[in-house]
């Protein structure tokens, strides 16, 4: 009767476990999955330190990292001061995105959702955008072109700043609204009116104005030095902790707000702090390296996929690794190693991920099963 | 000793400015441990939104509701998800969990902020799923559950919140007329053996008859009255509470019977005793004849024998036999009626 449930990659390891304590051998599938995730953002994260356009050898790198002193200089310095933060902001942030689109995803219990469903993303591009576009053509370009060592924490904190604000009506609304359905539709009306005050900006602006905008909207992991990763790090940790303490009320919210209610959960308390760490995470993620999309909605369908459930003590930790091995592995192909040239960071995304997941779709056949729409 | 106690209860919605719609006014209530009552009553009658204002999941327009003599409305959420537990009509969804899982939600109210299962958890998890008979389900997902096995879950869950009420409104809404039976004759078990407080919604007025220790009887003008289902039944209440257009409450037969049928219709003489003959009658009286004994003055009309094998019809002098009851209906219609 079981054979649908273990028919999966791994269950003939175990043969004589599976029927005799499922219990044990959804622990031990638990632990094998967790186990393999680390394995495989560990080897992406030291891949990412050697490839680029210049390719360093491994040997190299931990010679570099351990502070031995690398045998070309220049390779330490790449890899210390250009790799390293590069390869730290794509791990934190796409274990945030990861994360932050599963909150999304059992809040709203809707397979559309991702990150930025709240409108997060929108009030951070309306922060930018009146940064680069409205106050003086020529600071805002000073800030991007330039790219002095100030220029892009002063855009981060235009994002946050845009993003805090949507927050806080969305969070004021979300008091008084019982249904997380309106609060849906209103999310995506907020991002809609700034998106609308975005288009106005942009039609009033010179085309350089512009171009610096658009950079910023294609995403990078790249701009984030080890200045800009002292505050985007605690951000993201604190983030990440406070969702890491969500698992079971997002448990609880998996039979819908009713059941939630009956459980003895606080809901409207559950519910702020489900949209404060997902602010917290999208947030500070839109505000150093753009409006990084796709990948708050693809991982935790991966994540799901694989672990065959929908359990939050197990699918935070998945996501967190999936997301930082998805975020490694667009960031290594944006780089195209080998090469002086660099493509933008959600095109490589959605370009690598979109036929992943549509694979795992396609073939589990189970976002019916998982969302019952 | 009632665990449940409601005094002087009104039940409704506000809203805003205006008056508050009151579905039901100043009604006392009690329900005692290991009893289980049925709560019916015509649609509108406002059966969901008392079981919505038991459940705490809105307030009473006045009066109190005590659970076990502490005010319910007032009660800390965990504290209540400990002492009561509901389950409600509609099929449940959870995504991708095995059975077992979902009844492990039930802990919730138990558990710690990590929600990690001790061995006193896991323990109540099987003994819930073994309560239901559902031991051999557990690691099934739950999206691949047919509606009844799913309802046993779910009540499976609510049993492994350990509570000492259960609140079920309409739990066999979705399911066919032996899967609800087997859902009726469970939680009557349950009350029994475990012995929950369980309240019921129901429309099925016959099931709820026959496994309702006592019913509560909301009957849409704003009253509510308890009693055993037989006294209510006996004291015309249940007609009273579901007359409606056509429709009859026949306490001798107790079920319903529509009222056009009764009166009127062309007369039919039925001889046969038994099953069979139970049968034919329901058949007839349904193609809206009116079922006359032998023994009445019956001369007039066609006459129906319930035969060994099939049945026999005879008008006047004419004499037809039937395989089926189908088919005998279609004969009389075709026969010259006086």
């Amino acid at each position: 009767m079981n054979r649908a449930l273990w028919r999966r990659p791994g269950a003939s390891l175990l043969p004589g476990r599976q029927q005799s304590d499922p219990l044990q051998w959804r622990r031990l599938r638990r632990r094998l999955l967790q186990g393999g995730l680390l394995c495989l953002v560990l080897s992406l994260f030291l891949l990412s330190l050697m490839l680029g356009s210049v390719t360093i050898p491994p040997g190299e790198v931990l010679r570099a990292l351990s502070g031995a002193g690398a045998s070309a200089n220049a390779w330490e310095s790449i890899v210390l001061l250009i790799r390293l933060p590069k390869a730290l902001t794509a791990l934190l942030a796409g274990a945030a995105l990861g994360v932050s689109g599963l909150l999304m995803q059992t809040l709203f219990r809707n397979p559309l959702a991702g990150p930025y469903v709240l409108g997060i993303s929108s009030g951070a591009s309306l922060g930018v955008a009146l940064v680069l576009l409205g106050a003086g053509g020529t600071l805002g370009i000073t800030l991007l072109t330039g790219l002095g060592p100030g220029g892009s924490l002063a855009l981060a904190g235009a994002a946050m700043g845009g993003a805090a604000l949507v927050l806080a009506l969305v969070l004021l609304v979300a008091r008084a609204v019982g249904s997380n359905m309106t609060l849906l539709v209103l999310g995506v009306m907020l991002a809609s009116l700034t998106s609308a005050l975005v288009s106005m900006l942009l039609y009033f602006s010179v085309p350089e104005q512009i171009q610096a905008y658009v950079n910023w909207s294609f995403g990078s992991f790249g701009t984030v030095s080890w200045r800009e990763l002292r505050v985007m790090a605690p951000l993201l940790l604190a983030g990440l902790a406070l969702a890491a303490l969500l698992a079971k009320p997002l448990d609880a919210l998996l039979p819908g707000e009713a059941l939630a209610q009956g459980l003895g959960l606080n809901v409207r308390r559950a519910r702020l702090k489900i949209m404060l760490a997902t602010a917290v995470l999208a947030g500070t993620v839109t505000a150093f390296c753009g409006p990084v999309g796709f990948l708050g909605i693809a991982v935790p369908h991966l994540c799901r996929s694989l672990a065959g459930t929908s359990g939050h003590r197990t699918l935070l930790p998945a996501c967190m690794l999936g997301g930082a091995a998805l975020a490694l592995v667009a960031a290594l192909v944006a780089e195209l190693p080998g090469s002086d040239l660099v493509l933008p960071l959600n095109a490589v995304m959605a370009l690598l991920g979109a036929p992943v997941v549509i694979h795992v779709l396609l073939r589990r056949r189970n976002l019916r099963r998982v969302f019952a729409s | 000793m009632s665990l449940l106690r409601a005094r002087g209860l009104a039940i409704g919605y506000r809203r805003g400015r205006r008056a508050p719609l009151t579905l039901v006014a100043d009604a006392d209530l009690s329900l005692a441990a290991g009893e289980l009552v049925c709560l019916v009553g015509p649609n509108g009658a406002g059966k969901s939104t008392l079981l919505r204002t038991l459940a705490g999941l809105q307030g009473p327009l006045a009066g109190r509701v005590t659970l076990a003599g502490a005010d319910l409305h007032a009660m800390d959420p965990r504290a209540l998800a400990r002492a009561l537990a509901t389950v409600w009509t509609d099929p449940i969804e959870v995504g991708l969990l095995a059975a077992r899982e979902l009844v492990a939600l039930g802990r919730h109210p138990h558990t710690g902020w990590s929600g990690r299962l001790h061995a006193e958890d896991e323990a109540a998890i099987d003994a819930a799923l073994a309560a239901v008979d559902a031991t051999e389900l557990a690691w099934r997902p739950v999206d691949r559950l047919s509606d009844g096995q799913r309802q046993k879950i779910n009540i499976a869950r609510a049993l492994a919140q350990e509570p000492l009420l259960l609140l079920l409104d309409e739990p066999t809404a979705w399911l066919d007329l032996a899967r609800r039976a087997e859902i009726m004759a469970l939680l009557q078990r349950l009350a029994r053996e475990q012995g929950c407080a369980i309240l019921i919604s129901s429309h099925d007025l016959e099931l709820a008859l026959r496994h309702a220790d006592r019913l509560w009887l909301m009957s849409g003008n704003g009253t509510l009255r308890t009693g055993a289902p037989e006294d209510l039944a006996l004291g015309g209440a249940l007609s009273t509470a579901f007359r409606s257009a056509g429709q009859h409450y026949d306490a001798l037969e107790g079920k319903f019977v529509s009222l056009q049928s009764r009166p009127g219709g062309p007369g039919v003489t039925l001889q046969g005793a038994g099953v069979a003959a139970s049968w034919t009658r329901r058949a007839l009286e349904r193609g809206g004849y009116r079922v006359c004994e032998p023994g009445a003055r019956h001369d007039f009309g066609p006459e129906v024998k319930v035969l060994q094998q099939g049945w026999e019809l005879r008008c006047g002098s004419k004499r037809q036999h039937c395989g089926s009851l189908e088919s005998l209906l279609s004969a009389l219609a075709a026969a010259p009626v006086d």
